[in-house]
């Protein structure tokens, strides 16, 4: 992918064209909604917000500098930033559990080096031994911030139910996130 | 797992309430233990579901709402061939002159056999004496996130699968002596293929040339 994203980025820097705007945003955009909806929670406003940095991206591609960072370190800082500006400007809540301090860069970077090794998929393959129920319970914490009580009312299963699942796919959880070398 | 990882998941994750929280015992070594299972999660970030049509729905309200910005002298330019594309047939029709309109409407086949061949950025080359086959991509690839490029060889009518290719595009494949020597004079394929379905078939062919 990264060097997909190079050519177009070297094109849309000769050429402000949308089209090669639309390459980059087909190449970019799951990534960098996965980095924004882990801090708005919210599937609408991480969309509202997706939205936003690309119109950001777009007016700032000019300033972009090779030298000081890639690509999609650089875009995934600007869609970090914003959303917490987003957080911040329509005074989301912010989950007791989840600083926003917790966001570093180190984790763009492991994202970065996680695509370039394209362990991706093995990753994807081997949350795939998730049962469907489990995968969900650690989507819906992990992306909307719910908690075991939150997550039971929404699945309309008993608490001790949803620990059950939590508690089946950890372990597979582990060893898939622990699978991953980067 | 032991019961503190289980535990450092848990925290990490979010799924204790402030109660359940208050009760934990917050050492530096279970802190940055915490720490460490945030920076593991956050390869969940590469699996978040963007719906198509929500992509789809985002992608035309950026398109909409940068189109003012290329309104600049990029949009003015346009606007102005635009201008010329309806002026110039008017002129040519005002003098008459049939000759001169064939010699434009002419133009447009270069032109597309340009963009074919741009579009096809391959070079897959056969190397009958180590039994090899190079791909070499020259433009880069467009590929969806479970899409996969697939790398065939078409011989008397037989479509043999040979490989599915990296995201570099690059890649030198080895073969079996026999089957090399049977594949000499084929066409080669390049096709996008979904990575979440069986290979079978070439499906999107993107790329198709005589092996050299």
């Amino acid at each position: 992918m990264e060097k997909n994203l190079e050519f177009y980025f070297v094109k849309l820097q000769q050429n402000k064209s949308q089209k090669n705007f639309k390459q980059i945003y087909k190449l970019t955009s799951v990534r960098l909604f996965g980095v924004i909806l882990r801090i708005l929670r919210r599937k609408e406003l991480s969309e509202d917000c997706l939205q936003e940095v690309y119109i950001k991206i777009w007016n700032r591609i000019d300033t972009y500098d090779t030298e000081k960072a890639n690509m999609m370190t650089w875009m995934s800082t600007i869609a970090r930033n914003h959303a917490i500006d987003y957080v911040r400007k329509h005074e989301l809540p912010i989950q007791d559990d989840f600083e926003l301090s917790i966001i570093k860069d180190d984790q763009v970077h492991f994202l970065d080096n996680l695509e370039a090794s394209d362990t991706s998929k093995q990753l994807h393959d081997c949350l795939g031994q998730l049962k469907a129920e489990s995968k969900n319970v650690v989507f819906m914490a992990y992306f909307n911030g719910l908690t075991y009580e939150n997550i039971a009312k929404a699945v309309g299963s008993p608490v001790s139910t949803v620990k059950t699942w939590v508690s089946r796919s950890l372990p597979i959880l582990k060893k898939c996130l622990e699978g991953v070398h980067v | 797992m032991s019961k503190t990882d289980n535990l450092a998941y848990e925290y990490a994750l979010g799924l204790l309430t402030k109660e359940e929280k208050a009760d934990i015992d917050l050492t530096p070594e279970f802190l940055a233990e915490v720490e460490s299972v945030h920076l593991k999660l956050c390869a969940l970030q590469l699996q978040t579901p963007l719906e198509k049509d929500s992509s789809t729905k985002i992608w035309d309200d950026i398109s909409k709402d940068i189109k003012s910005e290329s309104n600049s002298w990029q949009e003015v330019l346009a606007s102005r061939f635009r201008m010329w594309l309806y002026v110039l047939p008017a002129v040519f029709l005002a003098f008459g002159s049939l000759l001169l309109f064939e010699q434009t409407s002419s133009m447009s086949s270069p032109y597309s056999v340009e963009v074919l061949n741009a579009k096809s950025g391959w070079e897959v080359n056969a190397d009958t004496n180590n039994h090899q086959l190079s791909i070499a991509s020259i433009n880069p690839m467009l590929i969806g996130k479970n899409e996969v490029c697939a790398l065939w060889v078409q011989k008397d009518g037989v479509t043999h699968f040979i490989s599915t290719l990296p995201n570099s595009g690059d890649k030198i494949v080895t073969m079996d002596a026999k089957i090399a020597k049977m594949l000499i004079g084929g066409e080669a394929i390049i096709s996008i293929e979904s990575d979440n379905k069986p290979i079978k078939v070439p499906t999107r062919i993107e790329y198709r040339n005589q092996l050299s």
